[in-house]
């Protein structure tokens, strides 16, 4: 009931905060590559920084941080480096042609921005499939590799 | 008093959205496994259509969607906080507005949302990997820089469409 009720509250702050900046770190990696504009890049810094500091600090006064830092740790089956890497190519490509990552569409559609709408229906309608179809395949990619 | 941030306001955001995902998981207890899950746009999209459907009676007896354990029970509630969060900010910059784009070809989008969840699900979103890296996972840096080349070769792509249409 307490990570419902969290997830609820942040989701409200960063969705707030997240349309107030435009914030999306795809377009930031985009931006930076496309024009040397590295103003949005720094939300992805800023991620990367503040769950850094929150985790040590957290886990320090005796918060719930489990395997921290995780260094290799998760780095254990070849199966899981190949959907890191497939997995981050596709979403990185995919996400610059439709101008933001998922984070920002939602942003978007709470906006009234139709394409959002479209972009998120294909999104839902995704989860179908990979949960019928998709997980198969890489069920079969785990077991292969490993 | 307003604080001036300028252009560091997107690092100020990130940095709350770090911290944010940091006390969740801390302080949320069942947010976990797996690590740093506080925030991700593909996994929690992912459990609460999942647990939306399990819990649907007649859905139910057709489909049973695999979940986190820590969602097991009740669904995460991320993206129904921003929508409501974007929906306020929009509405009180006058921004709530019904408007094309970003894709205004209908299918295009559709397909483009189809193809990003199919990817994302592989591994997980943008935010939720900056936050593995935060956390000192080589894998999550090994996954945001996969992110970055997608990016890059889609930028490099874009480019060379654009220029092939100027000449």
């Amino acid at each position: 009931m307490e990570a419902m009720i969290a997830t609820l509250v942040v989701g409200i702050l960063i969705g707030y905060m997240g349309q107030r900046t435009r914030f999306c770190p795809i377009s930031g990696i985009r931006d930076y590559f496309m024009i040397r504009d590295s103003v949005r890049l720094k939300g992805l810094f800023g991620i990367i920084i503040g769950g850094a500091i929150g985790y040590t600090l957290f886990g320090f006064i005796g918060g719930d941080i489990p395997n921290f830092p995780l260094g290799l740790e998760d780095l254990n089956s070849t199966g899981l480096l190949i959907s890191a890497i497939v997995g981050g190519l596709g979403l990185g490509f995919f996400s610059v042609f439709a101008e933001g990552c998922p984070f920002r569409q939602h942003v978007m559609l709470a906006e009234g921005r139709q394409g959002a709408m479209y972009y998120l229906l294909g999104f839902y309608l995704g989860i179908i499939y990979f949960n019928f179809v998709t997980i198969k395949w890489l069920g079969l990619l785990l077991g292969i590799t490993g | 008093m307003k604080l001036k941030l300028g252009s560091y306001r997107l690092f100020a955001v990130g940095i709350i959205m770090g911290l944010s995902a940091a006390a969740i998981q801390a302080y949320s207890f069942q947010i976990q496994p797996p690590e740093a899950f506080g925030l991700a746009f593909v996994g929690h999209p992912n459990n609460l259509f999942g647990w939306i459907a399990n819990n649907l009676p007649w859905v139910n007896t057709l489909v049973n969607f695999p979940l986190h354990e820590a969602f097991l029970i009740y669904p995460p509630l991320t993206i129904v906080g921003v929508f409501i969060g974007s929906g306020i900010a929009a509405a009180r910059s006058k921004e709530l507005k019904l408007r094309p784009g970003p894709v205004r070809n209908r299918f295009a989008a559709v397909l483009l949302g189809f193809l990003v969840i199919n990817f994302g699900l592989l591994w997980d979103c943008d935010i939720r990997t900056a936050l593995l890296v935060g956390y000192g996972s080589v894998l999550g840096l090994i996954a945001l820089i996969a992110i970055a080349v997608g990016v890059i070769l889609a930028t490099v792509y874009l480019r060379a469409r654009a220029r092939r249409g100027a000449l």
